[in-house]
């Protein structure tokens, strides 16, 4: 069986390489990109990532706009969006929900709450760890 | 009108311990308080707050404490970092701290992506009073982080 492709989307190479190395270890295989504009590109250029890990705030494009412009494109209805992100207003929630997002997860986040998120989309059987 | 109420060095603390705990180290590796310390820190990373309610976040820590935590974050030896790393690593602690406290202040508000100053340039912060400080220790080296108010908006909040 081939190992499902997760997209890590942060503008900080720190925290992409935070959220590499747990994806990783849950047995993911990972590419980066360093805001919705490459995200988009890696994207296009496949393979098409079984989930995208997506931070709000960053430079050319967004998490929100990087969504928005996923949900649009009906051959990319597979990939699984999960925010990660320190917007926590209630309103930025539900707008990133309601753009497509299936997941939220504010910064700061512990690899065991990251792992429990997979588990509910799915992607990697409960209780399992990072 | 109400006058906002800004988070409290105890709400900033938790926040910091949070971040620190996720991402630096574990519980073991937390910043403990510290005497106010009069110096100005050599690297500063300061993220903006507009909306419901107007400022700055200051994160600023000693350049080995920078350095320690880019080589926590990053995985990667110390002698091999450059500027960039620190100053990305720097910026995203900020960001998180700032993120969790706008989230304690009256919203919508929009967060702006981090601004890192290295080697003790002081950061400029028009129109905005500091209005809480932390001072902490982390890994022995000093570590801040201040709240400033602006001063033109007409909600500027008081310490709680």
């Amino acid at each position: 069986m081939s190992q499902m492709l997760a997209l890590v989307v942060d503008d900080s190479r720190a925290m992409r390489m935070v959220l590499r190395r747990i994806v990783g270890g849950l047995g993911f295989d990972v590419v980066e990109a360093a805001n919705g504009q490459e995200a988009m590109e890696a994207v296009e250029a496949g393979p098409i990532p079984d989930i995208a890990l997506v931070d709000w705030n960053m430079p050319v494009m967004d998490g929100l706009e990087f969504v928005t412009a996923v949900r649009s494109r009906p051959e990319l209805r597979g990939v699984t969006l999960m925010m990660v992100t320190t917007e926590s207003e209630h309103g930025q929630i539900v707008r990133a929900l309601a753009a497509g997002a299936h997941e939220y997860v504010i910064k700061p986040f512990t690899p065991d709450a990251i792992a429990e998120k997979l588990a509910l989309l799915g992607l990697v059987p409960a209780g399992s760890a990072p | 009108m109400t006058t906002p109420v800004l988070p409290d060095t105890y709400d900033v603390e938790q926040i910091v311990g949070d971040v620190f705990g996720s991402f630096l180290g574990g519980d073991e590796a937390l910043p403990l308080l510290a005497a106010p310390s009069t110096g100005d820190p050599a690297v500063a990373a300061c993220v903006s707050i507009t909306g419901g309610w107007s400022g700055h976040v200051v994160f600023a820590c000693s350049l080995p404490a920078s350095r320690t935590a880019a080589a926590l974050l990053l995985l990667t030896p110390e002698d091999q970092l450059a500027d960039a790393d620190i100053a990305d690593a720097v910026g995203e602690l900020a960001n998180m701290i700032g993120g969790n406290i706008k989230s304690l202040l009256p919203g919508p508000s929009v967060l702006t992506l981090p601004l890192v100053n290295i080697g003790g340039a002081t950061l400029h912060l028009p129109s905005s009073a500091e209005a809480v400080r932390l001072d902490l220790t982390w890994q022995g080296e000093p570590v801040r982080v201040s709240v400033w108010a602006s001063t033109t908006d007409t909600q500027e909040g008081t310490a709680r």
